[in-house]
């Protein structure tokens, strides 16, 4: 036993001793590129084939149809367009007042919708988010305030609104065809991301009010594509000129 | 199993025998290796791979075709094959962008990457979405550790299943991996990310590569990153943590879904080189750094090469 400890103590004192140091003589980088020709290991499509199944018998279920490839772009967007009117008519429909919307960030807006069939999954992959509609009532300044933080960023996804200006300042904003007015509170119906300060937008931060809706942002858009398609129309979104800066 | 050098040098002593292993002991460290012994280490990694299980969709759009967690398991069975030494890690965002995480939470994202053998990854922002509860009641599907050394969890009920940092030990080599995760507040919603405290990034990584490089004597150090690339405005990056460390080697970034062809190299704060690497999104890529190491100090003037490889990238 007591040779045994000894032995141990000494391969111990070894180790440290012939610990070999090692260099960094070179290095080389790869970059993969993982496409429609690479193999596949079947061993992983078998993990998740059971997952796979039940999520497409939801997912694959065609709801509309885009007429054209819709991207994101700045100022706006057809895409960004087509992403707060759909919100803001859903809520409208259900009878909610609001004044204006914004309901997402640009960055909110994750991926594209590809021109023909829209599937439930495009949508998914659209507004991956759990976040819920609520309405924020604002003062006057504090939509100036927002429309600065728009312009700020080289413009964001918005109905109902129109703004014009310079990055620092938005000089002309009208809410419903009329003029902001600063002494009265304006209604803004937006995601519960934003208002809890998400991407930091500090005029949500100051809301007067929140009324939360019980509304999914993502079914908000599922319910505008799906009446659409009922009243026999196709997705055509179109840019207005709601965001201009110079 | 990789063997760690204490149990290789125990077996080796054993089948010398004691009185060898007498010798042994005496015998100086350049006479029991080879002295032109060159390693190879290759490291791998992904980053925002945001439940991309399957290749994105064939319907027109920008990556349509690309990726995909199956083709990815048989490149890196491929790599695993061809080199002894791989470590395979991952830069946060796992979660969140394909119906799987809204089914399951990110059940699927970690079963698939503990099947394909992930060594450690650190956490994204996205990796909040489900709230800390959300991401805790995924982590027995990981068989792989989550690093952060930035985001104090210990009034979470995440305390205590993170780690700031690990070292892998690869042949004769130690590598230390740790991680560092960007700012919560006005990026993940407060109810999500609950009671978690950010700790400044840069002041955490030199804490813990000092740790890895002269306490535990780390061959290499790598930084999992969720920071992002760069920015315009003044806030913290992979480009400010480079230039204010002194022993990591390699920052294996995310967050800002950078496309890059080749790692970047920078000065760090010793005036030594450190690379930065991030891979797109997705999964559309694989990252690959093959380290050669050889015994020895390291030459001061010595200057690592980068080269990339056309050969090894799959057209499509």
């Amino acid at each position: 036993m007591i040779r045994k400890n000894l032995l141990w103590i000494s391969m111990l004192v070894t180790l440290s001793a012939c610990s070999p140091h090692y260099y960094q003589s070179r290095h080389t980088e790869t970059l993969n590129r993982i496409g429609p020709g690479s193999p596949v290991d079947s061993s992983l499509i078998n993990v998740y084939q059971p997952y796979k199944l039940k999520v497409d018998s939801q997912m694959n279920r065609v709801i509309g149809y885009s007429e054209e490839d819709l991207q994101k772009a700045l100022p706006e967007s057809k895409l960004g367009n087509f992403f707060s009117d759909a919100i803001a008519e859903t809520v409208k429909r259900r009878g909610i007042a609001f004044d204006f919307a914004m309901p997402t960030t640009n960055g909110g807006i994750r991926t594209g919708i590809p021109k023909g069939d829209i599937k439930v999954s495009n949508i998914f992959e659209l507004m991956p988010f759990e976040n819920e509609l609520v309405v924020l009532t604002l003062k006057g300044s504090d939509v100036q305030s927002l429309a600065d933080f728009i312009v700020g960023k080289n413009g964001q996804p918005v109905s109902g609104i129109r703004i014009s200006g310079t990055k620092e300042k938005a000089e002309t904003i009208s809410i419903g065809g009329e003029k902001l007015d600063l002494n009265r509170t304006y209604r803004v119906l937006t995601s519960d991301y934003l208002a809890g300060g998400g991407d930091g937008i500090e005029a949500f931060k100051r809301a007067l009010q929140q009324d939360k809706l019980g509304i999914k942002v993502r079914d908000a858009i599922m319910e505008y594509i799906q009446t659409e398609t009922q009243q026999g129309r196709t997705l055509k979104p179109e840019t207005d000129g709601r965001i201009r800066i110079q | 199993m990789e063997e760690s050098v204490f149990n290789s040098r125990r077996r080796f002593l054993k089948n010398l025998g004691g009185l060898a292993a007498i010798a042994a002991i005496s015998a100086r460290p350049t006479d029991l290796y080879a002295k032109d012994e060159i390693i190879k280490l290759t490291i791998l990694h992904t980053n925002d791979v945001h439940s991309r299980v399957e290749p994105f969709p064939m319907d027109g759009s920008r990556n349509q075709g690309m990726g995909g967690t199956a083709r990815r398991s048989a490149l890196i069975r491929k790599i695993r094959q061809e080199e002894e030494h791989v470590l395979l890690l991952d830069a946060g965002d796992i979660f969140q962008g394909t119906p799987y995480f809204n089914f399951y939470g990110g059940e699927v994202e970690l079963k698939l990457m503990s099947e394909m053998g992930y060594d450690a990854s650190t956490l994204g922002n996205h990796d909040f979405d489900n709230g800390v509860e959300g991401f805790v009641k995924q982590l027995p599907h990981a068989n792989f550790p989550f690093l952060c050394a930035n985001y104090d969890f210990s009034d979470t009920p995440l305390n205590g299943r993170t780690r700031p940092y690990q070292v892998f030990r690869k042949g004769n080599l130690k590598i230390g991996v740790y991680g560092v995760g960007i700012e919560l507040e006005g990026l993940v919603e407060k109810r999500n990310y609950g009671n978690t405290i950010y700790l400044d990034p840069v002041k955490k990584a030199n804490e813990i590569e000092a740790i890895l490089k002269n306490d535990l004597k780390c061959d290499l150090v790598i930084c999992l990153s969720h920071l992002g690339y760069k920015y315009k405005e003044d806030k913290v990056s992979d480009q400010v943590l480079a230039r204010n460390t002194k022993c990591t080697d390699l920052i294996i970034g995310g967050h800002t879904h950078t496309f890059m062809d080749r790692p970047e190299v920078l000065r760090n704060a010793a005036g030594e080189e450190v690379q930065i690497f991030q891979v797109g999104f997705a999964g559309i890529n694989l990252g690959r750094v093959d380290y050669y190491f050889e015994r020895g100090k390291k030459r001061k003037n010595a200057v690592g090469m980068s080269m990339k490889i056309d050969g090894n990238i799959v057209r499509i």
